[in-house]
């Protein structure tokens, strides 16, 4: 579920995380910010997610979005935009989990590595967008 | 609740159906109908009854006297209503007792009506999770400036996240920065990145100042308050955003970085810029003042104050303050010089002595004067102090006290008519002996133009005849004022006298409320509480014991002025007694 | 330079605020009206407006920042818009905004709105633009592109005068 009750078909090639992201950015950008946990909730889900598929990701992303997510449907928010901004994140995560945390897992495991010294990735070239 | 709870403002409390409802657990009868923020009747909210049953419900955009925005989300609670079946009837439990359908939705409880039988939730471990959430975004974007925010102390965010909140912030990404110190206008100062956008300031401005002129501009989590681009927040109302302003987001340029408020001892008082008499805290420290902020009275001022009563408070504590008596220029002391004087008085021939009281003083002190006004015979007055008024709260009278002065009998329906006359019978040497109590009367026989701080910039004065050259007739010119002027360099004999922050008190505002007011610092050097002093003159000239303190003054000038009877100073409360004036 | 409204554009809000039952409500129509003829809404604008309609400068300066159609600046001649929103994304518009930016100049990382020196054109990367089925897509002033290849970028933009 992408959210206001759209249909979008893709195949198994796209990047799950880059895709989620792309929409937490439109919803923060649609967010009218009246309301305290849309405001903040829409942009801060967006903001992890770009961090996440820019390479600077950590393990425990998948859960950590899915508790801001959590914190602003079921009627805390004056309207359903609120609940339309945390659907995504909260289905995308439930149905490709593993690949959430992977994505992290990969980031930690490369910054691990450059910080000792074997990596040597141009980590902030990429890091930029 | 008690549903005819009388105040000033709901004078006649019609029957309003009583409905039964429960806040955890507990049941309580509550009006159907309650007073809004404009004290219209209106559906009874969850939050009203929760703080009927002294429940607290956070809350950051509801304020009781402002409309309802609904928009912090913090005062979500729980609730459900009874069950009822196909029927439309009610459903009953196994005991009898209604059954309670819980909605699976929670609800605002500043915009939440109540209905019979309604059962509010407030302490659910799911209202506290929903509490925490708000905070944890309140928070996420928001700066650590606690140690050098004007705020900590009373910041409702520090206390909610303390009571309310999480501990520990999950938060890892960049926040978002918004200006800081921002010039809103020449009173106030902005910083956007603390604004929680309650909108607070926003509904105040445009609702009860009447000058819509804060807007939020962008969208989102980027949204910010700000005026017009190249305009100024610059009503005379500005200041009391930064009072219901939740957080440190707007501050006032005065009192910033002044002082911690958790230093500040609070004193109530009433502002004397005007009749109104708006009730205020005086926050003072070691014997300074550093503000003035309004105190709640729904009979007077509601929440609300004006910037201009509220920044004047300076004067007070400038440093050329009359500090000493003088008798003909030479520091003397009490004693010696109120005897002077009373030998002086007695000795005066009726119709020789002329009292200029001044509506600034209090009522005790001018019904002190008033005294002495029948015990020689005296002709008396006070000056009128005109300015302009306003819709919400300023009085076109400028004076505190004109009520008090006429009703104690030293000026009359219109304060200032005596003035020519007292000036022909100085000229004519019948008047030979002219007391002057807080007016500067030869500055008010010229020009408006250089008025001291302590003048209020807007009045108008009326010129009269009392000059310098006519003084100089007297043979004897008591004077007693707070700082130096015209006037008191030509006294014989000077008295120091006190702001109203430095002594107790009453003052009777224009539409008649008696309120008290309490001494938040010492007087100036040798200066005395004219009520004090004029108490021994009293007592020097009739032989007559005096009342020693305030409260016994005060008691017996309300047995003697008609419009007081019955007044006691305790019965005055912290709010006031309205008066038939 | 003082602020004027032509008589012909005036006469036309006047007819539009007739539509609506409180002055107030005609405000988006209003500074739409208005960014129409000069291309952009400037302060004088804004306060023109309010007048106009009884407010405050601040209640129109509060839309006209909301609202990200609305610009605050003076654009290009002609106003490139690419879509940036998931379905466009996928059907590649990143490479098409871009292909776009770099052929003109300007910025490809920048998603905001960016005018070339000349003045010709200006660029924005915006959120969906309602044409999700037929990605990506692009307008250029009020026409609408679907399914823009690179090529057909070049054509749109040499088509421009
Ligand atoms: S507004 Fe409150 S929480 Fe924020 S910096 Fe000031 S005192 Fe701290
Ligand atoms: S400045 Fe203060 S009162 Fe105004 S919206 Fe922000 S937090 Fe609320
Ligand atoms: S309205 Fe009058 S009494 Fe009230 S704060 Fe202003 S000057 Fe003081
Ligand atoms: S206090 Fe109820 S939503 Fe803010
Ligand atoms: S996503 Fe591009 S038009 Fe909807």
């Amino acid at each position: 579920m992408s959210g206001s009750s759209a249909i979008i078909v893709v195949d198994d090639t796209v990047d799950i995380v880059g895709a989620l992201a792309n929409l937490s950015e439109f919803y923060a950008h649609e967010s009218c910010g009246q309301c305290t946990p849309c405001r903040e909730g829409s942009l801060w889900m967006s903001k992890t997610l770009h961090r996440l598929s820019h390479g600077q990701g950590r393990k425990g992303d998948a859960d950590y979005l899915l508790k801001i997510a959590d914190n602003i449907p079921g009627g805390r928010t004056i309207c359903a935009f609120g609940e339309a901004c945390s659907w995504p994140v909260q289905s995308f995560v439930a149905k490709f989990k593993d690949e959430f945390v992977a994505k992290g897992a990969e980031d930690e495991a490369r910054r691990a590595r450059q910080s000792a010294g074997l990596g040597g990735e141009k980590e902030t070239a990429e890091a930029q967008h | 609740m008690s549903a005819a709870t009388k105040t000033d403002n709901n004078p006649a409390p019609t029957a309003i159906e009583m409905i039964k409802v429960k806040v955890d657990g507990r049941e309580l009868e509550v009006p159907r109908l309650s007073p809004d923020w404009q004290g219209k009747l209106a559906p009874t909210t969850m939050i009203q009854v929760c703080e009927a049953a002294k429940q607290d419900v956070p809350h950051y955009c509801y304020h009781p006297k402002l409309p309802v925005a609904g928009n912090c989300r913090m005062c979500l609670v729980e609730f459900g209503t009874p069950a009822l079946g196909p029927d439309r009837k009610p459903l009953l439990n196994a005991d009898g007792t209604a059954r309670i359908a819980k909605s699976p939705r929670p609800a605002i409880a500043c915009a939440t009506p109540v209905s019979p039988g309604m059962e509010i939730y407030t302490s659910t471990p799911g209202v506290k999770q929903m509490r925490e959430g708000v905070l944890e975004s309140l928070l996420i974007n928001h700066p650590l400036d606690c140690p050098i925010c004007d705020q900590a102390g009373e910041c409702k965010l520090q206390e909610y996240s303390v009571d309310y909140g999480q501990s520990g912030s999950r938060f890892v990404e960049a926040k978002v920065h918004k200006p800081k110190s921002v010039d809103l206008g020449p009173r106030i100062m902005l910083d956007a990145e603390r604004c929680i956008l309650c909108t607070r300031c926003i509904r105040f401005t445009k609702d009860i100042a009447g000058d819509d002129k804060l807007g939020i501009v962008n969208r989102g989590s980027y949204n910010t308050i700000s005026t017009f681009p190249g305009t100024a927040f610059d009503n005379n109302y500005t200041l009391n955003t930064v009072d219901i302003c939740p957080v440190g987001a707007l501050t006032s340029k005065d009192f910033r970085f002044q002082m911690r408020v958790w230093f500040l001892k609070d004193t109530k008082s009433i502002c004397t810029s005007c009749g109104t008499g708006c009730n205020v805290h005086i926050g003072s420290r070691e014997e300074k003042i550093y503000r003035y902020t309004p105190r709640e009275n729904e009979a007077v001022n509601g929440h609300w104050m004006c910037d201009e009563g509220r920044l004047n408070y300076k004067w007070i504590q400038r440093t050329d303050r009359l500090r000493d008596v003088l008798v003909h220029g030479c520091k003397s002391s009490w004693g010696e010089a109120l005897r002077e004087i009373a030998h002086k008085l007695k000795q005066a021939p009726p119709g020789s002595v002329a009292i200029i009281g001044s509506a600034r003083q209090t009522n005790e002190e001018l019904w002190l004067l008033s005294r002495l006004k029948s015990r020689f015979g005296a002709i008396s007055d006070s000056f009128p102090r005109d300015g302009q008024p306003d819709k919400l709260l300023v009085s076109a009278d400028k004076n505190p006290n004109s009520n008090g002065a006429r009703l104690t009998g030293i000026s009359f329906t219109e304060a200032g008519i005596n003035l020519a006359k007292i000036a022909d019978g100085i000229q004519g040497g019948v008047i030979k002996t002219l007391l002057v109590f807080g007016e500067n009367v030869v500055k008010r026989a010229v020009s408006p133009a250089a008025l001291s701080e302590k003048e209020t910039t807007t009045e108008a004065i009326e010129v009269h005849g009392i000059t310098a050259d006519v003084l100089a007739k007297l043979e004897t010119l008591i004077v007693s004022d707070i700082l130096p002027n015209e006037t008191t360099r030509l006294a014989h004999y000077l008295l120091p006298g006190c702001a109203h922050a430095e002594k107790r008190g009453s003052f009777t505002s224009t539409k008649g409320r008696v309120q008290k007011f309490m001494q938040a610092v010492e007087p100036a050097g040798d200066a005395r509480p004219e009520w004090d002093f004029l108490q021994d003159l009293v007592c020097n000239v009739t032989g007559k014991e005096g009342f020693h303190s305030i409260e016994g003054l005060f008691n017996e000038m309300a047995k003697s002025v008609p419009a007081f009877n019955g007044l006691t100073w305790a019965g005055l409360g912290e709010t006031g007694v309205s008066v038939k004036i | 330079m003082s602020f004027s409204i032509p008589a012909g554009l005036e006469a036309e809000i006047d007819e539009l605020i007739t539509h609506y039952p409180v002055r107030r409500s005609a405000s988006l129509m209003l500074l739409h009206a208005i960014q129409e003829h000069f291309g952009w809404v400037s302060p004088e604008a804004v306060q023109w407006t309010a007048a106009k309609l009884g407010l405050e400068p601040i209640n129109v300066h509060e839309l006209l920042t909301f609202y990200p159609m609305f610009r605050q600046a003076a654009p290009g001649r002609h106003q490139i818009k690419v879509c940036r929103t998931l379905s466009c994304a996928l059907g590649g518009s990143h490479a098409l905004h871009r292909h776009v930016c770099e052929r003109l100049g300007l910025d490809a990382g920048a998603h905001g709105l960016q005018t070339t020196k000349d003045g010709k054109f200006s660029v924005e990367f915006v959120e969906c633009l309602a044409g999700c089925g037929s990605a990506p897509v692009m307008m250029c002033g009020d026409d609408f592109h679907e399914g823009v290849s690179g090529k057909k970028a070049d054509e749109i933009l040499g088509g421009c005068k």
